[in-house]
C-alpha cells in the first residue's frame, strides 16, 4: 500500500471516530469502498471528498440546532411537521446569517489592516488614508458584493440581503468621511 | 409538500433508476456519475434519511476477494416512485418540483 493509499485509510479511520454516531455507518462504508478505488491518489481524493461530506453533515446538524434554538428563543412559529421553520423565521435567519457573515469578513480585514500596511509599504507604498480605503475597504466591499450577487442567483437572497446591509453602511460611513474632510 | 433536485441528485436518481432492483456500491456510484465522494455521499445520505433509499451491508456471501463487505444501496418502493413520477414530469417538459409528501425539505 502505497503513501497515498495509507494516508487516505489513516484519514477515515481517524473520521471514524469522530463522525457523529447516526453517520458512522456510512464512515465505515467509505472506508470500506476504499479497497475498490483503482489508484493511489484517487483513494486519497476520495478520502478527502468524504471528510469533506462528513464534515458538511456536523455543520448542516449544527446549522439546524442553532436555527432550533433561535426558533424556540424568539418564539417563531414553526410548521406541522415541527422540523422547517416557517418562511420569515427562514428569511430572517438568513438575513442575521449574512450580516453576521459580512460582520465577520469586516472584522478580519480590520484586524489585517497593519499586515496589509506592511505589505504595501514593502513594495514602496506609504501608508495613507487612500491606500487604506484602497487596500482594505474596498476589497472587502467587493468581495462581500460578489458573494451577494453569486448567494442571489443561487436563490439565496435572504443572504445576500444580509451581506449587502453591512456594506451598504460601510460604504456609506467611507462616502460620507471622504465628503466632510 | 414540494421538492426541487441538484442535477447531481438527478444524476443519482437516474443510475438507479437503471437498473432499479439492483443493489450499487457507492465507489461505482461515482464511476457511473462521474461525481466526487464529497459530492454523492450527502446526497445518498439524504435519498435514505427520506426513506428513498434502502441501504443494506453486503453479506458475507458475496466474492470481494476477501475483501471486507461493502454498504449497498437500492430505492425504496416509495424511492422508486419518486423518481419515476420525476423523470416523467421532466420528459413531460415540466420544470416544477415533484411532490413528495415524506420530504421536509429540499434535497441536494
Amino acid at each position: 500500500m502505497g503513501l497515498p493509499r495509507n494516508l487516505a485509510e489513516k484519514l477515515l479511520r481517524q473520521l471514524l471516530r469522530f463522525a457523529p454516531e447516526e453517520r458512522r455507518a456510512w464512515v465505515e462504508a467509505m472506508l470500506r469502498e476504499l479497497d475498490f478505488v483503482e489508484t493511489e491518489w484517487a483513494a486519497l481524493f476520495w478520502a478527502l471528498g468524504c471528510t469533506t461530506a462528513i464534515f458538511r453533515e456536523c455543520l448542516r446538524g449544527w446549522g439546524a440546532w442553532l436555527k432550533k434554538q433561535y426558533a424556540e428563543l424568539f418564539g417563531i412559529q414553526r410548521n406541522e411537521e415541527g422540523n422547517k421553520m416557517n418562511s420569515t423565521g427562514k428569511k430572517t435567519v438568513g438575513v442575521l446569517a449574512g450580516m453576521a457573515i459580512a460582520l465577520g469578513l469586516g472584522v478580519g480585514a480590520y484586524l489585517l489592516r497593519n499586515v496589509i500596511a506592511d505589505a504595501l509599504m514593502a513594495v514602496g507604498i506609504q501608508r495613507s488614508m487612500l491606500s487604506h480605503i484602497l487596500s482594505v475597504i474596498v476589497p472587502t466591499e467587493l468581495i462581500v458584493v460578489v458573494a451577494a450577487i453569486l448567494l442571489w442567483r443561487r436563490k439565496r437572497a435572504a443572504v445576500a440581503v444580509g451581506l449587502l446591509v453591512p456594506a451598504v453602511v460601510m460604504g456609506a460611513h467611507v462616502v460620507i468621511f471622504l465628503a466632510t474632510r | 409538500m414540494k421538492l426541487k433536485l441538484s442535477p447531481q441528485t438527478l444524476l443519482i436518481l437516474e443510475a438507479f433508476l437503471n437498473h432499479p432492483t439492483e443493489w450499487k456500491y457507492g465507489y461505482d456510484l461515482s464511476r457511473t456519475t462521474g461525481l466526487k465522494s464529497g459530492t454523492l455521499y450527502p446526497i445518498l445520505m439524504r435519498l435514505a434519511d427520506r426513506n428513498l433509499l434502502e441501504t443494506e451491508w453486503e453479506t458475507s456471501g458475496t466474492d470481494n476477494a476477501g475483501k471486507p463487505p461493502r454498504h449497498m444501496y437500492r430505492f425504496t418502493s416509495e424511492g422508486l416512485q419518486f423518481a419515476r413520477e420525476r423523470r416523467q414530469s421532466r420528459t413531460s417538459g415540466s420544470t416544477g418540483p415533484v411532490s413528495q409528501p415524506a420530504l421536509s425539505e429540499g434535497l441536494g
